[in-house]
């Protein structure tokens, strides 16, 4: 099967030939299936905004390119325009981005720009809210009264609402605190596992990733350093170190517990994997 | 697009120029732009495109940026110098068609106001490529100070003056941002009449201002977490000093501002035929 998005040498330069240059991607190449939940880590300033800002067209790549269901987007005009509608890009803090009068008219935004009839409009809007957990009184609200999280998703609500084969979250649960995180992570779960759609999740939390992703792919410096499976990425602790990212605390424990004298399972990401090999230690 | 306004734009270099008073900066900056409007005759305003260039070479500030700052009124000066050219009449005429009549006035009019805007321009620019926004208003505070006997609020004005400077890069930034984030959502910008693209634009202008009040209350707050109050008694960081350079370039640009009010008005002087007034 064709992968969805394949990119393929990508590499991009922020301000060509000027003293401040800058090179965000390089030689950038990977392949997403259909239906994948991948993850998307780095540390901060490691080209992972402008990595995913070249899969809806919206940056042109400086040299490669990307295909979506096997043809680039890059092609012509109308290419890169329908790009924006198959991939669905929620940039990190989404919030500043709301301006409608109503909550509901902003998430219909997305949805009106691709001139889809009334019916169909609200349809999506209901559908895209109810993932969210915005409630229907929320929906008569001016934006700038909700609260912080829901703000957020409703933001994100807005890009899914235009239902993309491919939702992309930059940072999402940047800022928010650990209750807003979890919410967000889970519906980011269960949208993949009820619409089958492909999601990327772009964060610099570890933690984050091990609990909701199935695949990862980490970047450093602009280039892509690993990608695979959760477990396979995240047993790699000590490049991951040298990369400037944190191993989940759990992960850190255990390793910890290992070096102690315990004989632990060190392959564990998240707290409740740390519970169940707590538990089978207690029983033995 | 947005990435190109160049207001107040500061070019980072350790000429001569930059290194003077910023006051006594802005004083010659005035002094100078008032010497345009001196000048009647050929030899001055020559002087003067000559003083420009050579303060331009000075300052090492790359000639590409002092031609951009010229660029956005350029088409102006074009404009205006042919209406001079085509119809005012005086002096020799060298060319006469219909409506159109091209006399020894006209060219002279025209090739003034081109160099006087030309030079006006440069001069002012040359002043913000120089100093920096905050030695800027830091400096515009001190000369207004006296103001204070009227009960002018000088600090508070200048206060207000630095921060809307220091906000331009981060609104250019935060349009920049919330223009990616709409198109990412399918805003179109680009197709469609006036009117359609003024719309387009709501998408972009509500955040925007929201944004920035947010930006404004935020500031506020931490202003007054540390006690911020209208600095009055309040020391300098950075002690604005009057060097040996300082005075150096009052003393010439007074020797220069004479001569070129006695090129322009001294009789014994404006009588003679290569000093002939010419406007
Ligand atoms: N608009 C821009 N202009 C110039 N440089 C930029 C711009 N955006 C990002 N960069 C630079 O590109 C690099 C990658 O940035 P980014 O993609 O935002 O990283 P991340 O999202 O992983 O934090 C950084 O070094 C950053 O400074
Ligand atoms: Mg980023």
């Amino acid at each position: 099967m064709t992968p969805v998005i394949s990119v393929q040498n990508l590499n991009y330069i922020y301000n060509v030939g000027l003293p401040n240059e800058v090179r965000a991607v390089e030689n950038v190449s990977f392949d997403i299936g259909h239906g994948e939940l991948i993850g998307l880590i780095g540390h901060t300033g490691s080209g992972k905004s402008t990595l995913v800002q070249h899969l809806n067209g919206l940056l042109k790549p400086s040299s490669g390119d990307v295909l979506l269901d096997g043809k680039s987007i890059f092609e012509s005009k109308s290419t890169i325009h329908e790009a924006k509608f198959k991939v669905g890009l929620c940039f990190q803090y989404p919030e500043y981005q709301l301006f409608e009068e109503t909550v509901e008219k902003d998430i219909a935004f997305g949805p009106t720009n691709m001139k889809l009839d009334k019916e169909e409009i609200v349809r999506r809007v209901v559908k895209a809210a109810s993932f969210v957990g915005l409630k229907p009184e929320h929906m008569k609200k001016s934006p700038f009264e909700l609260s912080g999280g829901e703000k957020r998703r409703a933001a994100i609500a807005g890009v899914m609402a235009m239902e993309p084969q491919v939702l992309i979250l930059d940072e999402p649960t940047a800022g928010l605190d650990p209750n807003g995180r979890d919410k967000i992570l889970n519906m980011v779960k269960l949208y993949r596992d009820t619409t089958g759609c492909t999601v990327i999740l772009v964060s610099h939390s570890m933690e984050d990733v091990a609990k909701t992703c199935d695949k990862v792919l980490v970047m450093n410096k602009g280039c892509v350093e690993m990608f695979g499976k959760t477990d396979d990425v995240f047993c790699r602790y000590e490049e991951l170190s040298s990369m400037g990212l944190n191993v989940p605390q759990v992960s850190r424990i255990f390793s910890l517990l290992k070096k102690g004298g315990l004989n632990v399972n060190t392959e564990v990401f998240t707290v409740e994997a740390g519970v169940n090999e707590l538990l089978k230690i207690l029983k033995r | 697009m947005v990435k190109d306004i160049t207001i107040g734009q500061y070019f980072p270099s350790d000429s001569i120029i930059h290194r003077l008073d910023p006051r006594v900066k802005i004083v010659l900056t005035l002094v100078l732009i008032v010497c345009i409007f001196i000048c009647k005759n050929i030899p001055s305003l020559l002087a003067f495109v000559l003083i420009t260039a050579l303060l331009v070479l000075v300052s090492k500030v790359p000639l590409k940026m002092v031609l951009k700052s010229i660029k956005p009124i350029a088409i102006v000066i074009l404009f205006t110098s042919l209406l001079n050219i085509f119809y005012i009449r005086g002096g020799t005429v060298f060319f006469e068609w219909k409506f159109i009549h091209i006399t020894s006035k006209g060219l002279f009019t025209a090739l003034f106001m081109a160099a006087r805007v030309i030079c006006l321009v440069v001069i002012s620019s040359l002043l913000t490529y120089t100093t920096t926004p905050t030695m800027l208003t830091d400096a515009i505070e001190r000369l207004l100070s006296p103001l204070k006997i009227f009960k002018i609020p000088v600090h508070t004005l200048s206060m207000m003056m630095t921060l809307a400077l220091r906000f331009i890069p981060v609104l250019i930034d935060e349009i920049d941002r919330i223009t990616n984030a709409q198109k990412a959502r399918g805003a179109d910008f680009e197709t469609g009449g006036l009117i359609k693209k003024a719309q387009a634009m709501i998408p972009i202008i509500v955040p925007l201002f929201i944004s920035s009040i947010k930006h404004a209350y935020e500031l506020a707050d931490a202003m007054d977490c540390r006690c911020y109050t209208d600095g009055s008694g309040r020391t300098r960081m950075k002690q604005m000093k009057t060097k040996a350079s300082d005075y150096a370039a009052l003393f010439v640009s007074l020797v220069f501002v004479t001569a070129l009010i006695l090129c322009n008005y001294a009789p014994f002087i404006t009588g003679l035929t290569f000093f002939n007034t010419v406007i």
